[in-house]
């Protein structure tokens, strides 16, 4: 196929870059409306890969945040000393070693059953976490003490996670890895049948996934210096789907753009009508499930196959 | 009977795909019960039998989609039954389905590519694709590689299927009624392109089919299964005149 323009990559490199100059503004509260966005972003990736690529619906996906900030917070309050952006690794490892031992098992179950099963051990977690003493318990583990963390520098940390995750979704799909993940999203048997072990397949894609929210959840807990029960808070799960509805699951540009859409739609509801932006928001989501099952990027797609060449 | 049980055991002793007392239930229901027979290197054999004889589910058995009760399955010699799907995949077998089974949301490329990326194939990169733009170009898809493969219709979404199957190169073909539900000229035009993978590619092949003029025609053998148990086999002209295999189709006609 002759090379073209391609609009996909410059638009991830051109918002990426946007996101890497704003720190030079010096504007501590746009630097952390960004970090927030970029978390969101992030994280949104990082479900897309599971739920949008591979096809499982996972409704426990913070779970590997909660696990990433942990692990990070217990080795800096147990006195590892690291560069912080250092100790967020064991944090990505251990997530992605939990999505390994978890996923295992509920990996082979399918549709429903696993989304069920995601949320489950979510919420076995923390409950784990609130009932273990060395585990903070409901207090949580405050960090101020062990760490001072200036908010650039997580920012940075946090944007290149998220810029990682994003080329890596825009460049699996033209390989073997991400060609194997959407053969059984489409068709599991199918995969099967075509030689794709695909018990090897989602396995890789669950823990890889779990382990950037990890690393994600990592550098938010050290940049906050608290971590509590709330890293496994399923709404935040939550506000990642309907970010990745939003957008568009499977594509490579739907959790960038939906995360802006997210918070533009959030911020003017909020704006607008301070009491009833929640459920404004609930009827948008629901208006968006019924009409644009693609979401915005998968919308688009869907018009045309010139579209289809330029959006991915 | 027990001379072609004999003749099917000693084809039995070379065959590519070798299938000894193969036997599947469920529940109550015998869907396929002690079927023998051999499939020699590229030979091409029709596996026919009235609706609900037990075809599909002996290729299921075979690629290892459910598991047998009984009997056992030799690839090239090599036990293949209880091996998990994709392991027998690996070694070189490869389908369509009866309801055809595209990957509908992406494109006809990518659903080739996928065909010609896994199954030690040893191909990766612009050598998959190319080989994916190749067996597009063999059956005639050329121009649709960027649609998406649920805007095709049914014989262009066979086609596709074939094309996907074919990319690996496999050594056993199992194809599952690929002429349904196509018109007479679609048909021999698939059956220009069957011709063309027997000859050409020299894959070995075997075929479910109810369009009788395409088994005899293709067929370098027949197996017949009724009611799951195989109740003939032998050369296409010879076992359309069998006497049961004819009472098994009346049968059904009738009854
Ligand atoms: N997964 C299953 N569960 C229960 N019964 C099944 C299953 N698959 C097939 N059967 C039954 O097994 C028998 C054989 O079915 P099969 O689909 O193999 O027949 P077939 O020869 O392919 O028929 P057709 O020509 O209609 O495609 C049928 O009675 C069918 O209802
Ligand atoms: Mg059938």
């Amino acid at each position: 196929m002759p090379s073209r323009l391609r609009p996909t990559p410059l638009l991830l490199a051109l918002a990426f870059l946007a996101f890497l100059a704003v720190p030079a503004f010096q504007d501590e509260s746009m630097t952390s409306f960004c970090f927030r966005l970029l978390e969101l972003v992030a994280m949104t990736y990082s479900l897309n890969l599971i739920t949008g690529y591979l096809g499982y619906v996972d409704f426990g996906h913070i779970v590997f945040y909660g696990v990433g900030a942990y692990t990070t917070a217990l080795l800096l309050s147990g006195g590892v000393a690291l560069h912080p952006a250092l100790l967020i690794l064991p944090g990505g490892a251990a997530a992605l070693l939990f999505g390994l031992l978890a996923g295992y098992p509920a990996l082979r179950l399918r549709g429903a059953y696993f989304a069920i099963a995601t949320f489950s051990i979510n919420e076995a977690m923390k409950a784990v976490v609130l009932n273990v003493d060395w585990l903070g318990g409901s207090e949580g583990i405050p960090l101020a003490r062990y760490i001072r963390l200036e908010l650039t520098t997580a920012y940075y940390v946090l944007l290149g996670i998220a810029a990682a995750v994003a080329a890596f979704s825009y460049t699996a799909v033209r390989q073997k890895f991400g060609l194997g993940m959407l053969a059984i999203r489409e068709d599991e048997d199918v995969a099967e049948a075509l030689a794709i072990d695909t018990t090897r397949y989602k396995l890789l894609t669950y823990a890889l996934s779990g382990a950037v929210a990890g690393l994600a959840g990592g550098i938010v807990g050290l940049a906050h210096v608290y971590v509590s029960t709330e890293y496994f808070d399923v709404g935040k799960s939550i506000e990642m789907f309907v970010i990745m509805m939003l957008g568009g699951a499977g594509t490579a540009l739907g959790p960038l753009l939906g995360a802006f859409l997210y918070f533009l739609i959030k911020d003017f509801l909020i704006l607008r009508s301070p009491h009833l932006h929640l459920v404004i928001f609930g009827l948008i989501i629901v208006f968006i499930v019924l009409f644009l099952p693609a979401g915005l990027v998968g919308y688009l797609r869907e018009r045309s196959g010139r579209l289809r060449a330029l959006l991915e | 009977m027990a001379g072609q049980a004999v003749r099917a055991e000693a084809a039995g002793g070379q065959g590519l795909l070798v299938l000894r007392g193969v036997t599947k239930r469920f529940g109550g229901l015998v869907a396929v019960q002690g079927v023998s027979f051999a499939v020699a290197e590229g030979e091409t054999v029709g596996l026919i039998g009235p609706n609900g004889a037990g075809k599909t589910t002996l290729f299921n058995v075979i690629t290892g989609a459910v598991a047998p009760e009984g009997g056992e399955i030799r690839l090239g010699g090599e036990r293949i039954d209880g091996l998990r799907p994709h392991e027998i995949a690996q070694r070189g077998v490869r389908r369509t389905y009866q309801i055809v089974r595209p990957f509908p949301n992406l494109s006809l490329l990518d659903n080739v590519l996928i065909g010609s990326l896994f199954g030690g194939t040893g191909r990766a990169g612009e050598a998959a694709r190319e080989r994916a733009r190749e067996m597009l170009a063999f059956v005639g898809l050329t121009d649709k590689a960027a649609m998406l493969a649920r805007d095709l219709n049914l014989a262009e979404k066979k086609k596709l299927e074939l094309a996907r199957a074919l990319a690996s190169g496999p050594q056993l073909l199992l194809l599952d009624e690929v002429l349904a539900g196509l018109n007479p000229v679609e048909i021999d035009r698939s059956l220009a392109l069957l011709a063309e993978i027997k000859g050409r590619l020299g894959t070995t092949i075997v075929m479910v089919e109810h369009v009788m003029r395409a088994v005899l025609r293709v067929s370098d053998r027949v197996v017949v299964l009724h009611q799951g148990e195989k109740i003939a086999e032998g050369r296409p002209e010879v076992v359309a005149g069998d006497p049961r295999v004819i009472e098994a189709y009346l049968g059904e006609r009738v009854g």
